[in-house]
């Protein structure tokens, strides 16, 4: 027969699910990167190109714009399962709840990525960034990204059933993703050397961070699934 | 002058806050344990 | 429906009206003595400061509401972790109870230090480490409340609380250091920098006054809140029994059936 299938196939078959459906949809490309671009407009147009403003805070405005996109991405990735009662029906499947959650949060990393990288493109072409110090940054944005799809499925998952979830999603998520702002952001200017310090131990803290809240996610995916 | 009216106004916010609070959970147990028969009033 | 321990040690004494009982009255006219004590020594008979002046005398409440609020928040984070092993209602009532005191005492240590730094910074407002990290915080358990408001099934409720009060604990140590290492770099004279061990005598007393008369208001408070809460679970299950029984009642052979139990579950619930 089918050999039991462990929590990492779960995951890959979760993820894979995702992505499929995200390809299907294109809600990440047609509507979220639309709304991100557009959000890096309404700062220009808030901090005026030409005092220089945009220029220094730009790490901090790039962030800003990518927490409030993984907000509207994690709506949206939960908001699905939830309508049509999938994420009851993947319980019923046995299939492992570590599983389901680390599954959502490869899918929800890939699609952020991805999403930052075009909002890379647009802040060197809008913002005139010059990108310095590669690897930290790409480090930065791999650990950041990571601790934003772990905690946001968390809250994510526990959101989707609420009525009220547009409004309380955020206002779950944001004040937890506040270090990773913080060290995202510091992390970047450093790399872009507008710092004269050592980026990587915000690499570091936002590794801990993907990592603390990883394991977390991991043990509370059941609780969140079966009761909440 | 400011000084006096912030440290006047630390303590009344502290004491009016908790104060506050405490009146409105005690009101509230009081209401509610008029609508619960007496054996279920308690936890212990 | 979760089943509740009741013990009728009293079965002989009068029902309890209220919250209050000897124990709370016991610990509630302690708490008071040492108020009495914080506010006759912190506002009156301690001298002002020598290196803060009469600021000192907001800082007497500013710990004790700090160390209140952790205290809650501690009992909050355990009882959520607890709830989530055991299931049981007293894990669920506790951790609320700390979410609701802790938000309390936090929002009241942050508007004291605002008033300390009027006056000491001229702004009520600076990105320092702490006020930055209580704000933060502050937010945090709030969303908690948001959600603890939410009507739901009590079990429903409780796991959602409880996932919230973890994951947000855990955030505690994380958004501190960051902060601490971001604001670091621009140091300034920080609120809790200003207990110093010169401060002796009368201002000790006060403050170690103010910080005990504040600790036993804490458990005073939450022992009320606990059997409010208490109070509200049964009085919910009476009113759906009721409203139960009433519908029983309705629907008999001969009546047309009738809709069905309250829909004040939240959510799209399937």
């Amino acid at each position: 027969m089918t050999k039991p299938r462990g929590m990492f196939d779960d995951a890959l078959l979760m993820a894979r699910k995702d992505l499929q459906l995200e390809r299907r949809a294109k809600i990440g490309l047609g509507q979220v990167l639309p709304f991100a671009i557009l959000v890096l407009l309404l700062f220009a147009f808030a901090l005026d190109p030409d005092r220089g403003v945009l220029k220094q805070a730009t790490p901090g405005l790039f962030w800003v714009t990518v927490l409030f996109s993984a907000v509207l991405t994690l709506q949206r990735s939960f908001g699905l399962e939830s309508e049509d009662g999938i994420l009851e029906a993947l319980r019923l499947t046995g299939m492992s709840p570590a599983g389901i959650y680390l599954g959502k949060v490869t899918a929800l990393t890939l699609e952020l990525l991805l999403l930052e990288a075009v909002l890379a493109v647009g802040v060197a072409v809008l913002y005139d960034t010059h990108f310095i110090g590669i690897p930290l940054l790409l480090v930065i944005a791999f650990t950041a990204t990571l601790g934003i799809a772990g905690a946001g499925a968390v809250y994510g998952a526990l959101a989707a059933r609420l009525r009220s979830r547009e409004t309380l999603l955020p206002l779950l998520l944001l004040p937890l993703l506040a270090p990773v702002l913080i060290a995202a952001t510091r992390g970047c200017e450093v790399s872009l050397q507008r710092e004269a310090m050592s980026g990587w131990p915000w690499a570091a803290l936002l590794g801990i961070f993907a990592l603390v809240y990883l394991t977390l996610g991991s043990f509370l995916f059941r609780p969140l699934l079966e009761d909440a | 002058m400011t000084e006096t009216l912030c440290i006047v106004g630390a303590w009344v916010v502290t004491f009016g806050s908790v104060g506050s609070y405490a009146a409105v959970v005690i009101l509230r147990g009081r209401r509610l344990s008029q609508t619960v028969p007496p054996e279920q009033r308690r936890w212990m | 429906m979760t089943s509740t321990k009741i013990e009728s040690s009293s079965a002989a004494a009068p029902a309890p009206i209220g919250t209050g009982s000897r124990g709370t009255k016991v610990l509630g006219a302690t708490a008071l003595f040492f108020l009495v004590l914080a506010v006759a020594y912190g506002l009156f008979i301690s001298p002002a400061d020598s290196q803060l002046g009469n600021t000192v005398r907001i800082i007497y409440m500013h710990v004790p509401t700090v160390m209140a609020a952790y205290v809650a928040f501690l009992i909050t984070a355990l009882s959520s972790a607890m709830y989530l092993w055991k299931r049981t209602e007293f894990w669920d009532l506790l951790g609320s109870s700390g979410a609701e005191i802790g938000v309390l005492f936090f929002a009241v240590t942050i508007v004291d230090g605002a008033l300390w730094g009027k006056v000491t910074w001229g702004v009520f407002w600076r990105w320092e480490p702490r006020l930055t990290t209580s704000a933060v915080l502050l937010i945090m358990y709030i969303g908690y409340l948001a959600v603890r408001a939410i009507p739901a099934d009590p079990k429903t409720r409780a796991t959602r609380c409880a996932i919230i009060g973890l994951v947000a604990v855990v955030n505690i140590p994380i958004v501190h250091k960051a902060v601490d290492w971001w604001r670091g770099l621009h140091q300034g004279k920080t609120v809790l920098g200003t207990i110093h061990p010169d401060m002796g005598g009368t201002q000790l007393f006060a403050m170690y006054s103010a910080l005990i008369a504040g600790l036993l208001v804490c458990a005073w408070l939450f022992v009320h809140r606990f059997r409010a809460g208490f109070l509200a679970e049964r009085a919910s299950e009476l009113g759906l029994d009721q409203a139960l029984e009433e519908r029983r009642l309705e629907s008999s052979p001969a009546a047309p059936s009738s809709r069905g139990a309250r829909d004040d579950l939240g959510g799209p619930q399937t």
